[in-house]
C-alpha cells in the first residue's frame, strides 16, 4: 500500500511541477504512458509484478501503478536533459535520456526485486544469467533489455509529440 | 515449402523491395533500412523469450532465437505497409496514416504468421502460450491474441523508425 502510494503522490507532485514549467507536460505524459502501457502489456509474460494492492493492477500483472512509475521515469529524464543540455541535437538528446533513464530502472528494479514486488519467470532468470554481471551486481542481460525497452518508448513519445507539436524543450524559470 | 526456400524467398523479396524504393525515387533507401532493422532488432532483444523460430539453416540465426532473415522479414512488412499506405493516402496527415499502417501492417503479418507456423518456423514459448484463449484467427492456426500483440508491437517499432530517420 505504501508503495502504491508513494508512486501516486511523486506522479500528482511531478505532474504539477512540470505542468507549472511547461504547458504540454500532461499531454506528453499522456503519451508516454500509452507507450509504456503497450510495451508492459506485450511483454507481460516475461515478468510478475506481485504483491500489489487488487486495485493496482490493470489487467493479469499488468499494474498501473508500475505504468505511471516507468512514465515518472521516463518524463523526468527527458526534462533533465531538455533542461540541462537544451543545445544538445535531438539523437543526442535522445540517447542521453535513454541513459539517465536506464540509471534509475537499474536502482528501481533493485529496490522492486528487494520487496518482492518484482518477479520473473524462472526462463528469463536463466536468461539473466546466460550473460556477465556487470561489476557483479547487475545483469548485463538487464542492461540491455532496459535499453531497448525504453528506446522503443522515448521514441513513441517524441513521435506522438512531433505529430501533435507538442513542444517539450522550453521551461518557464530556465535560466538563459 | 521448405526452409531453404522460405529463406531465400525472404531474402529475395527484400532486395526486390529496396531496388524498388531505390528506383522509385525514395531517398537515402539503404540508411532506412538499416534503421528498421534496428527498430525490429529492438523488439526482438526483448521479445525473444516469448516466441520459438525453429528449422532455419544456421547461417541465418544471429544468435540463441533470433534469425537476420526474419527480421529482414519483418522489414517487408513494415516496408510494404508504409508503400501502400503512403502511395494510396498520400495527403494523409501522418498522424492520421499511423493507424493505417497498423491496420496494414497487421494483415500482412497474420499471412507471414500464418505461413510460418504451416511450415513449422514459428511457435510459441510456453510461458507466452499459457497466456492464449486457444481461439484461432478463421482459416489459419494463428492464435487470436495476434491480432492485439502484432497492432501493439507495430505501435512501437513505426514510431521508432519514423523517429530516427527523420532526426538521424
Amino acid at each position: 500500500m505504501i508503495f502504491e502510494l508513494i508512486i501516486i503522490v511523486v506522479t500528482v507532485a511531478l505532474l504539477l511541477y512540470l505542468h507549472s514549467k511547461n504547458k504540454n507536460s500532461w499531454k506528453v505524459y499522456l503519451i508516454t504512458t500509452v507507450g509504456v502501457l503497450l510495451f508492459e502489456y506485450y511483454t507481460q509474460a516475461l515478468w510478475f509484478n506481485q504483491n500489489l494492492e487488487s486495485w493496482a493492477y490493470l489487467y493479469l500483472d499488468v499494474s498501473w501503478i508500475m505504468t505511471l512509475m516507468w512514465t515518472n521515469v521516463i518524463l523526468f529524464s527527458i526534462f533533465i536533459v531538455e533542461s540541462l543540455r537544451p543545445k544538445f541535437s535531438e539523437v543526442k538528446k535522445f540517447f542521453t535520456s535513454i541513459g539517465i533513464i536506464t540509471l534509475f530502472v537499474l536502482a528501481i528494479e533493485w529496490v522492486l526485486i528487494r520487496t518482492n514486488i518484482r518477479g520473473y519467470p524462472e526462463v528469463i532468470l536463466e536468461l539473466y544469467e546466460s550473460l556477465p554481471r556487470l561489476f557483479g551486481i547487475v545483469p548485463l542481460k538487464e542492461l540491455i533489455y532496459v535499453f531497448a525497452f525504453m528506446s522503443l518508448v522515448v521514441a513513441f513519445t517524441r513521435y506522438w509529440q512531433s505529430n501533435y507539436n507538442l513542444k517539450f524543450d522550453k521551461f518557464k524559470g530556465r535560466k538563459k | 515449402m521448405n526452409s531453404l526456400l522460405f529463406e531465400l524467398l525472404v531474402i529475395i523479396i527484400a532486395v526486390g523491395i529496396l531496388v524498388y524504393m531505390s528506383k522509385s525515387g525514395h531517398k537515402d533507401v539503404m540508411k532506412k533500412f538499416g534503421l528498421m532493422l534496428v527498430a525490429i532488432f529492438l523488439f526482438q532483444i526483448m521479445s525473444e523469450p516469448m516466441w520459438v523460430n525453429s528449422n532455419l539453416h544456421s547461417w541465418a540465426y544471429l544468435y540463441g532465437n533470433v534469425s537476420w532473415v526474419l527480421t529482414f522479414g519483418w522489414a517487408i512488412i513494415f516496408f510494404l505497409t508504409f508503400l501502400v499506405v503512403d502511395g494510396g493516402f498520400k495527403k494523409m496527415p501522418e498522424k492520421n496514416k499511423f493507424w493505417l499502417y497498423l491496420l496494414v501492417a497487421t494483415i500482412i503479418t497474420v499471412l507471414a504468421e500464418s505461413l510460418m507456423i504451416k511450415i513449422g518456423i514459428r511457435s510459441y514459448a510456453d510461458l507466452l502460450s499459457q497466456t492464449f484463449s486457444g481461439l484461432m484467427i478463421p482459416l489459419t492456426q494463428v492464435p487470436l491474441e495476434v491480432l492485439i500483440a502484432v497492432p501493439m508491437i507495430s505501435a512501437l517499432i513505426i514510431p521508432f523508425y519514423k523517429y530516427m530517420v527523420k532526426e538521424y
